[in-house]
């Protein structure tokens, strides 16, 4: 009884806590997307436009979800139940679909919450330029949301539970999405999905199909709770042991053992044969340069394509700023700061195995320069890849040779910062800061770690000057910018060059 | 000093402790060029805190390690001295020839692919080398980790559980492997539960709470009592 009851308190306290965050992330949300749609009561030709194309663009992203949900299950998500679940629990002479379903209603509360937070954003955007009552858009915002949230997780139940192989699921999904991306261009609604997005324009329209829609979402949910009982026994497991790690991972903000887990939790796994095969020669830091490569030659297809993904979204992030969107350098930033920290990879490796390189016969810092050439030279694809995004959606010549001196810019600080996050690992609070309040300790650490996405931000400063207060400003801005990643940079070399392996 | 005059591992005063506890306790021990040395001792006697430190992977408490004549964990000594851990260290991201080459490749070492050839057919690796490593049982990648302390040029070589996970005829050939190493001139310490490897070794050193017990000859029979 009083376990039941601490459990029922921890469980208040901490919903409790979400909400207080969830306000302020939704209130952060509201605050900076709602310039990005302009302000005023929309005019007709732009409520139809948003009538012929806004369910074909949310259907989109609604197949999109499905997907991800589909592929997640064929990897045994979404449950990750304790390791002590499996071994007193699943392993017991119970019902497996009653244990399981149990725990996949847990999950579901938070998926719901979720889904209502970000449709609750998306529905005072819209109220505030839409015709129709505020409420209904909020109720409308909320409910299509909440479907999609649960579409999506829906769909990775039933994926896990019938034991969907990866391929199959992949086929399923993609399939679901060229379908809602034929709507999407042809202004039908024909797919499941785009029958869901028609529920968002309730509160200007009422249509039929969309309770198409909305029964196509609760039947994934619950035939993913039918079937729930059939989750592979060794996924839970490995998705357990996994999951903790993470969440410990998450609570240190140690970025580079998050990302490393998180690659294993999605079966990223680096390719049996190589893309390419590197002949083997080479000097002392030569090999350096051949070994991250031959690192890079293994890179799974879904990592490869997660650098291009990166890129473009740069690239449309950067174009956004230049059309005025200043704060959506910030999402630059950030893409082109994640794409940088897989393609230090090499440097990764190094400091998760620190035994190698401690009996290397060569000085730490040394090897850590030594591995900065090819993220170096990989980080130049991506942005060229970012740079023929940006260039795609901007007429001028001068706003191309803008874009293209930020991502230079970009390059090699993000190099450089990233190579700084893997070698400086978790964040340790127990030295000076220690003694002082805990608010600067949580300072310390947050800007610890924001530090190195904040310096590729800056360097794409001068498009979003441009996009502010036109070219000239732009222009004006990129000499002192350049100037300031350089120096940035070279800061950043010496402290890396001159640390030592750490011993205990 | 001249490093002729200091070959060899030699620590003095060697100690390390975790809070009030020492896992060494001013250990004096030397082993020179040629030697082949058992570290035996039960679990929790010291036998792996004493090779990390000659690694260099942890720092003393008091005293130190010399290799070489070299402090351990400089540069120089790292040199000189190759470290096999008990726990296979293996990245990711390349296969058994990919890490060979990278490890030869940071010690300057050429004419290396010859060697390695040998050293995976002796150990049974020869068909997995375009494999990746961390896909391997706990034995392969424990062959692995042995092939990469071995490729590299050493003169002091600190190995560590060297024979857990091998089967039988991995365990001979590294003992083979390990004693034809000593008869080149290197000086090589091995902590070992492996009581028939003894016998091959030309010295044993028995650990117990952190102290040196036994150092002599191995003899099973005066060993015996140490590790009951």
């Amino acid at each position: 009884m009083r376990r039941r009851r601490q459990v029922e308190d921890q469980d208040w306290i901490d919903s409790v806590y979400k909400a207080y965050l969830a306000a302020i992330g939704a209130a952060v949300a509201i605050f900076y997307l709602s310039p990005l749609f302009g302000s005023g009561e929309a005019t007709p030709s732009l409520v139809r436009e948003v009538m012929d194309r806004g369910p074909g663009i949310l259907g989109l992203c609604i197949s999109v979800l499905v997907l991800i949900g589909l592929r997640s299950g064929a990897r045994g998500g979404p449950l990750a139940p304790e390791p002590a679940d499996i071994s007193f629990v699943l392993l017991a002479p119970l019902r497996r679909p009653t244990a399981l379903r149990s725990a996949a209603i847990r999950q579901a509360r938070g998926v719901v919450f979720t889904g209502a937070v970000v449709g609750l954003v998306g529905g005072t955007i819209a109220f505030r330029r839409l015709p129709g009552a505020p409420w209904a858009w909020l109720a409308v915002g909320i409910g299509i949301g909440v479907l999609a949230a649960l579409v999506a997780w829906g769909a990775a139940l039933v994926a896990s539970g019938t034991g969907l192989h990866m391929r199959l699921a992949t086929a399923i999904g993609v399939v679901l999405v060229a379908w809602a991306t034929y709507d999407a261009a042809a202004s039908a609604t024909t797919s499941p999905a785009t029958q869901l997005a028609r529920v968002g324009l309730w509160p200007i329209e009422w249509s039929a199909p969309g309770l198409i829609g909305i029964g196509f979402a609760l039947a994934v949910a619950v035939l993913g709770l039918t079937v729930v009982g059939g989750v592979s026994i060794e996924s839970a497991q490995r998705r357990a042991g996994l999951v903790g790690q993470l969440r410990f991972a998450a609570t240190i903000q140690d970025v580079r053992t998050v990302m490393v887990l998180h690659r294993q939790l999605a079966q990223e796994r680096p390719r049996l044969v190589p893309w390419r095969r590197f002949r083997a020669r080479g000097s002392r830091l030569h090999g350096c340069w051949r070994r991250d490569w031959q690192g890079l030659a293994r890179w799974p297809a879904s990592r490869v394509a997660r650098g291009i993904a990166l890129g473009l979204l740069t690239g449309l992030a950067m174009a956004g700023a230049w059309r005025g969107a200043t704060f959506l350098i910030l999402a630059a930033g950030a893409a082109f700061f994640v794409a940088a920290l897989d393609a230090n990879d090499g440097l990764g490796e190094e400091a998760d195995h620190p035994e190698r390189p401690a009996g290397y016969p060569v000085p730490w810092g040394t090897l850590i320069v030594s591995h900065l050439a090819a993220p170096a030279m990989v980080m130049s694809i991506v942005g060229v890849v970012a740079l023929a995004t940006y260039a795609a959606f901007t007429s001028s010549v001068t706003a191309v040779g803008i874009g293209a001196v930020s991502i230079v810019g970009a390059v090699v600080v993000g190099t450089v910062g990233a190579a700084a996050m893997v070698v400086l690992g978790a964040p340790r609070v127990d030295g000076a800061f220690a003694l002082g309040f805990p608010e600067f300790a949580a300072l310390f650490v947050a800007a610890r770690q924001l530090f190195p996405g904040t310096l590729v931000t800056a360097a794409f400063l001068p498009v979003a000057l441009a996009g502010e207060g036109g070219i000239e400003n732009g222009s004006r801005a990129i000499v002192p910018t350049f100037i300031g990643v350089v120096v940035v940079t070279i800061g950043i070399t010496s402290w890396l060059r001159s640390r030592e392996i750490g011993v205990s | 000093m001249t490093a002729d005059s200091t070959l060899g591992l030699h620590a003095r005063d060697l100690t390390k402790a975790y809070d009030e506890i020492a896992a060494l306790d001013a250990l004096d021990l030397s082993v020179h060029p040629g030697e082949l040395v058992a570290l035996v001792g039960s679990n929790g006697a010291g036998k792996s805190t004493f090779l990390r430190l000659a690694a260099g992977l942890l720092e003393p408490s008091a005293g130190g390690v010399r290799i070489d004549g070299y402090a351990a964990g400089s540069i120089e000594a790292r040199d000189a001295c190759s470290y096999i851990g008990d726990q296979p260290s293996l990245y990711g991201d390349l296969s058994v020839r990919e890490h060979i080459e990278y490890v030869a490749n940071v010690h300057g070492l050429g004419g290396w692919p010859t060697y390695a050839d040998t050293l995976l057919a002796t150990l049974s690796l020869g068909d997995r080398v375009d494999d990746l490593p961390v896909r391997f049982s706990r034995g392969l990648r424990q062959k692995t980790s042995l092939i990469l302390g071995l490729i590299r040029p050493f003169s002091v070589l600190l190995v560590d559980e060297p024979f857990v996970g091998l089967d039988p005829a991995g365990q001979d050939a590294l003992t083979e492997i390990l004693v034809a190493t000593a008869g080149g001139g290197a000086a090589v310490i091995t902590a070992t539960h492996q009581l028939a490897f003894l016998e091959r070794t030309t010295r044993c050193v028995v650990l117990d709470d952190g102290s040196a017990v036994y150092d002599d000859a191995p003899d099973l029979a005066r060993i015996a009592p140490f590790l009951e």
